[in-house]
Protein backbone atom coordinates (compact mmCIF):
# COMPACT_ATOMS: atom_id res chain seq x y z
CA UNK A 1 0.00 0.00 0.00
CA UNK A 2 1.32 3.34 -1.00
CA UNK A 3 2.51 5.45 1.78
CA UNK A 4 0.75 8.84 2.49
CA UNK A 5 0.28 11.44 4.99
CA UNK A 6 -2.11 13.25 7.03
CA UNK A 7 -2.62 15.50 10.10
CA UNK A 8 -4.93 14.40 13.02
CA UNK A 9 -6.37 15.56 16.62
CA UNK A 10 -6.14 12.05 18.33
CA UNK A 11 -4.10 9.40 19.51
CA UNK A 12 -2.86 6.29 16.64
CA UNK A 13 -0.28 3.82 17.39
CA UNK A 14 2.76 3.37 14.86
CA UNK A 15 1.29 -0.24 13.78
CA UNK A 16 -2.31 1.34 13.28
CA UNK A 17 -0.78 3.75 11.22
CA UNK A 18 1.64 1.35 9.10
CA UNK A 19 -1.72 -0.96 8.99
CA UNK A 20 -3.50 1.81 7.26
CA UNK A 21 -0.14 2.54 4.98
CA UNK A 22 -0.37 6.16 6.74
CA UNK A 23 1.98 8.42 8.43
CA UNK A 24 0.32 10.92 10.63
CA UNK A 25 1.43 14.31 12.24
CA UNK A 26 -0.37 15.33 15.17
CA UNK A 27 -1.93 18.84 15.08
CA UNK A 28 -0.57 19.82 18.18
CA UNK A 29 3.01 18.98 17.37
CA UNK A 30 2.78 21.05 13.82
CA UNK A 31 0.16 24.51 15.36
CA UNK A 32 3.45 26.27 15.21
CA UNK A 33 4.13 25.66 11.58
CA UNK A 34 0.26 25.96 10.62
CA UNK A 35 -0.49 29.69 10.87
CA UNK A 36 -4.76 29.42 10.98
CA UNK A 37 -7.49 31.99 10.68
CA UNK A 38 -9.31 34.70 8.68
CA UNK A 39 -7.52 36.11 5.58
CA UNK A 40 -6.72 39.16 7.31
CA UNK A 41 -4.66 37.28 10.14
CA UNK A 42 -2.91 35.16 7.63
CA UNK A 43 -1.36 38.13 5.57
CA UNK A 44 0.04 39.62 9.05
CA UNK A 45 1.50 35.55 9.96
CA UNK A 46 2.91 35.09 5.98
CA UNK A 47 6.14 35.27 6.75
CA UNK A 48 6.55 33.19 9.77
CA UNK A 49 3.64 30.18 8.77
CA UNK A 50 5.11 26.90 6.59
CA UNK A 51 1.32 26.62 5.71
CA UNK A 52 -1.61 28.55 5.94
CA UNK A 53 -5.19 27.45 6.69
CA UNK A 54 -8.51 29.43 6.72
CA UNK A 55 -11.43 27.76 7.88
CA UNK A 56 -14.07 29.96 6.53
CA UNK A 57 -12.02 29.51 2.92
CA UNK A 58 -12.56 33.20 2.06
CA UNK A 59 -11.25 34.06 -1.25
CA UNK A 60 -8.54 37.39 -0.65
CA UNK A 61 -6.88 38.38 -3.65
CA UNK A 62 -3.93 39.83 -1.87
CA UNK A 63 -3.79 36.93 0.39
CA UNK A 64 -3.41 34.47 -2.55
CA UNK A 65 -1.18 36.87 -4.61
CA UNK A 66 1.28 37.14 -1.67
CA UNK A 67 1.12 33.46 -0.81
CA UNK A 68 1.37 32.42 -4.21
CA UNK A 69 4.66 34.93 -4.68
CA UNK A 70 6.30 33.31 -1.36
CA UNK A 71 5.55 29.72 -2.15
CA UNK A 72 2.81 28.99 0.58
CA UNK A 73 1.26 26.34 0.46
CA UNK A 74 -2.63 26.52 1.66
CA UNK A 75 -4.21 23.50 3.78
CA UNK A 76 -7.21 21.83 2.49
CA UNK A 77 -9.05 19.93 5.90
CA UNK A 78 -11.47 17.13 4.69
CA UNK A 79 -13.22 17.22 8.43
CA UNK A 80 -14.94 20.42 7.31
CA UNK A 81 -16.64 18.71 4.58
CA UNK A 82 -18.05 16.13 7.01
CA UNK A 83 -19.87 18.24 9.38
CA UNK A 84 -23.85 18.61 9.31
CA UNK A 85 -24.78 21.28 6.73
CA UNK A 86 -21.77 21.09 4.16
CA UNK A 87 -22.95 22.18 1.21
CA UNK A 88 -22.12 25.77 2.37
CA UNK A 89 -18.53 24.58 2.82
CA UNK A 90 -18.75 22.85 -0.53
CA UNK A 91 -19.43 25.91 -2.37
CA UNK A 92 -16.86 27.94 -0.77
CA UNK A 93 -14.25 25.69 -0.83
CA UNK A 94 -14.97 25.06 -4.67
CA UNK A 95 -14.77 28.36 -5.74
CA UNK A 96 -11.51 28.95 -3.19
CA UNK A 97 -10.10 26.02 -5.47
CA UNK A 98 -10.63 27.76 -8.33
CA UNK A 99 -9.09 31.62 -7.76
CA UNK A 100 -6.14 29.04 -5.72
CA UNK A 101 -5.93 27.53 -9.37
CA UNK A 102 -5.56 30.68 -11.00
CA UNK A 103 -2.75 32.05 -8.69
CA UNK A 104 -0.69 28.49 -8.93
CA UNK A 105 -1.17 27.81 -5.52
CA UNK A 106 -0.16 24.86 -4.03
CA UNK A 107 -2.84 22.89 -2.18
CA UNK A 108 -1.87 20.09 0.56
CA UNK A 109 -5.06 17.80 2.03
CA UNK A 110 -5.60 16.49 5.31
CA UNK A 111 -8.28 14.93 7.04
CA UNK A 112 -7.88 16.73 10.45
CA UNK A 113 -9.90 13.96 11.78
CA UNK A 114 -10.92 14.00 15.64
CA UNK A 115 -11.30 10.09 15.66
CA UNK A 116 -10.43 7.12 13.78
CA UNK A 117 -14.14 6.91 12.00
CA UNK A 118 -12.90 10.91 10.47
CA UNK A 119 -10.09 9.26 8.65
CA UNK A 120 -10.16 9.82 5.04
CA UNK A 121 -7.41 8.16 2.42
CA UNK A 122 -7.15 9.94 -0.67
CA UNK A 123 -9.46 7.74 -2.30
CA UNK A 124 -12.60 8.47 -0.62
CA UNK A 125 -11.41 12.56 -0.41
CA UNK A 126 -11.12 12.34 -3.76
CA UNK A 127 -14.32 11.42 -4.24
CA UNK A 128 -15.59 13.70 -1.77
CA UNK A 129 -13.29 16.73 -3.56
CA UNK A 130 -14.36 15.76 -6.75
CA UNK A 131 -17.79 17.83 -5.68
CA UNK A 132 -15.06 20.71 -5.44
CA UNK A 133 -13.47 20.71 -8.68
CA UNK A 134 -10.26 18.94 -8.13
CA UNK A 135 -9.40 15.96 -9.65
CA UNK A 136 -8.28 12.32 -8.18
CA UNK A 137 -4.68 13.43 -9.19
CA UNK A 138 -4.45 16.51 -7.37
CA UNK A 139 -6.19 15.32 -4.10
CA UNK A 140 -3.20 12.25 -4.39
CA UNK A 141 -0.53 14.62 -4.91
CA UNK A 142 -1.90 16.94 -1.91
CA UNK A 143 -1.76 14.37 0.43
CA UNK A 144 1.69 13.30 -0.73
CA UNK A 145 3.64 16.57 -0.11
CA UNK A 146 2.21 17.48 3.38
CA UNK A 147 5.68 16.07 4.79
CA UNK A 148 7.98 18.45 2.77
CA UNK A 149 6.63 21.25 4.93
CA UNK A 150 6.12 19.64 8.57
CA UNK A 151 9.58 17.82 8.54
CA UNK B 1 -33.52 -8.66 -22.34
CA UNK B 2 -30.78 -7.79 -25.17
CA UNK B 3 -27.39 -6.62 -24.04
CA UNK B 4 -27.51 -3.47 -25.03
CA UNK B 5 -30.93 -2.37 -23.80
CA UNK B 6 -29.89 -4.51 -19.90
CA UNK B 7 -28.73 -1.72 -17.19
CA UNK B 8 -25.21 -2.41 -15.86
CA UNK B 9 -24.44 -2.60 -12.65
CA UNK B 10 -21.58 -2.40 -9.76
CA UNK B 11 -20.33 -3.92 -7.09
CA UNK B 12 -19.00 -1.86 -4.49
CA UNK B 13 -16.94 -3.56 -1.85
CA UNK B 14 -17.20 -2.13 1.68
CA UNK B 15 -15.19 -2.42 5.10
CA UNK B 16 -17.33 -1.42 8.00
CA UNK B 17 -16.02 0.23 11.00
CA UNK B 18 -18.51 1.75 13.82
CA UNK B 19 -19.01 1.98 17.38
CA UNK B 20 -21.40 -0.88 17.86
CA UNK B 21 -21.37 -3.60 15.12
CA UNK B 22 -23.91 -3.15 12.21
CA UNK B 23 -27.06 -5.68 11.12
CA UNK B 24 -27.59 -5.89 8.12
CA UNK B 25 -30.83 -3.77 7.98
CA UNK B 26 -29.15 -1.35 9.63
CA UNK B 27 -26.45 -1.03 6.80
CA UNK B 28 -29.39 -1.33 4.06
CA UNK B 29 -31.45 2.16 6.19
CA UNK B 30 -27.62 3.82 5.90
CA UNK B 31 -27.86 3.27 2.03
CA UNK B 32 -31.45 4.63 1.71
CA UNK B 33 -30.09 7.46 3.78
CA UNK B 34 -27.66 8.26 1.04
CA UNK B 35 -30.65 9.98 -0.66
CA UNK B 36 -29.32 12.79 2.10
CA UNK B 37 -26.27 13.18 0.19
CA UNK B 38 -27.03 12.03 -3.79
CA UNK B 39 -30.11 14.15 -3.96
CA UNK B 40 -34.15 12.81 -5.18
CA UNK B 41 -32.84 13.74 -8.78
CA UNK B 42 -30.17 12.03 -9.04
CA UNK B 43 -30.85 8.84 -6.48
CA UNK B 44 -32.75 7.00 -9.82
CA UNK B 45 -29.04 6.83 -11.70
CA UNK B 46 -27.31 5.62 -8.20
CA UNK B 47 -30.24 3.21 -6.70
CA UNK B 48 -27.92 1.55 -4.20
CA UNK B 49 -28.97 -1.69 -3.02
CA UNK B 50 -27.11 -4.08 -0.35
CA UNK B 51 -26.15 -7.38 -2.63
CA UNK B 52 -24.07 -9.53 0.70
CA UNK B 53 -23.62 -8.68 3.96
CA UNK B 54 -20.96 -10.25 6.32
CA UNK B 55 -22.23 -9.45 9.47
CA UNK B 56 -19.09 -11.18 11.41
CA UNK B 57 -16.57 -9.62 9.68
CA UNK B 58 -18.36 -6.43 8.98
CA UNK B 59 -18.25 -6.03 5.57
CA UNK B 60 -20.56 -5.93 2.36
CA UNK B 61 -21.08 -5.43 -1.11
CA UNK B 62 -23.32 -2.94 -2.43
CA UNK B 63 -24.99 -2.97 -5.92
CA UNK B 64 -25.60 0.34 -7.52
CA UNK B 65 -26.09 1.43 -11.61
CA UNK B 66 -22.28 1.91 -13.19
CA UNK B 67 -23.37 5.78 -13.58
CA UNK B 68 -23.60 6.40 -10.71
CA UNK B 69 -20.41 4.64 -8.97
CA UNK B 70 -18.56 8.19 -8.37
CA UNK B 71 -21.95 9.89 -6.32
CA UNK B 72 -22.39 6.32 -4.51
CA UNK B 73 -18.92 6.52 -3.20
CA UNK B 74 -19.39 10.24 -2.33
CA UNK B 75 -22.20 9.67 -0.26
CA UNK B 76 -20.63 6.67 1.13
CA UNK B 77 -17.47 9.05 2.13
CA UNK B 78 -19.60 11.82 3.44
CA UNK B 79 -21.23 9.61 5.67
CA UNK B 80 -20.42 9.78 9.50
CA UNK B 81 -23.40 9.23 11.51
CA UNK B 82 -26.01 6.39 11.55
CA UNK B 83 -28.87 6.84 14.23
CA UNK B 84 -30.00 4.22 16.08
CA UNK B 85 -32.61 3.89 19.17
CA UNK B 86 -32.07 7.72 19.10
CA UNK B 87 -28.41 7.99 19.93
CA UNK B 88 -26.09 8.87 16.84
CA UNK B 89 -23.37 6.27 16.28
CA UNK B 90 -20.22 7.23 14.13
CA UNK B 91 -19.51 4.94 11.26
CA UNK B 92 -17.16 4.81 8.57
CA UNK B 93 -18.03 2.95 5.10
CA UNK B 94 -14.45 2.41 3.11
CA UNK B 95 -15.02 1.20 -0.68
CA UNK B 96 -12.17 -1.44 -1.63
CA UNK B 97 -12.66 -2.62 -4.59
CA UNK B 98 -15.55 -2.17 -7.38
CA UNK B 99 -16.33 -5.01 -9.92
CA UNK B 100 -18.65 -5.44 -12.50
CA UNK B 101 -18.81 -8.83 -10.79
CA UNK B 102 -20.26 -9.72 -7.47
CA UNK B 103 -18.29 -12.90 -7.44
CA UNK B 104 -14.38 -10.17 -8.29
CA UNK B 105 -15.97 -8.20 -5.47
CA UNK B 106 -16.40 -11.14 -2.80
CA UNK B 107 -12.78 -12.52 -3.77
CA UNK B 108 -11.53 -9.11 -3.13
CA UNK B 109 -13.27 -9.35 0.44
CA UNK B 110 -11.74 -12.42 0.84
CA UNK B 111 -15.05 -15.05 0.54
Amino acid sequence: MAMYYDIINFEISETEQKSLGIKCYQFKDCKDKIAIGSADRLIKSLRKARILYCPSYEISLELFAKAGAQNKPFLISISDLLKENSYLTIYRLSNFIRVARHYKITLIIASMANDIYSLRDPEEAASILRLCGMTREQVRYGFSILNRYLD
Amino acid sequence: MKPTLRENYRYVALEISSETPLAREDLARILEGTIEFIGKIHYPSVMPRLAYFDQKNQRAIVRCLNQGVDELKTALAMTTHYEKDNTKLRIHLRPIYTSGTIRKAKEKLGI
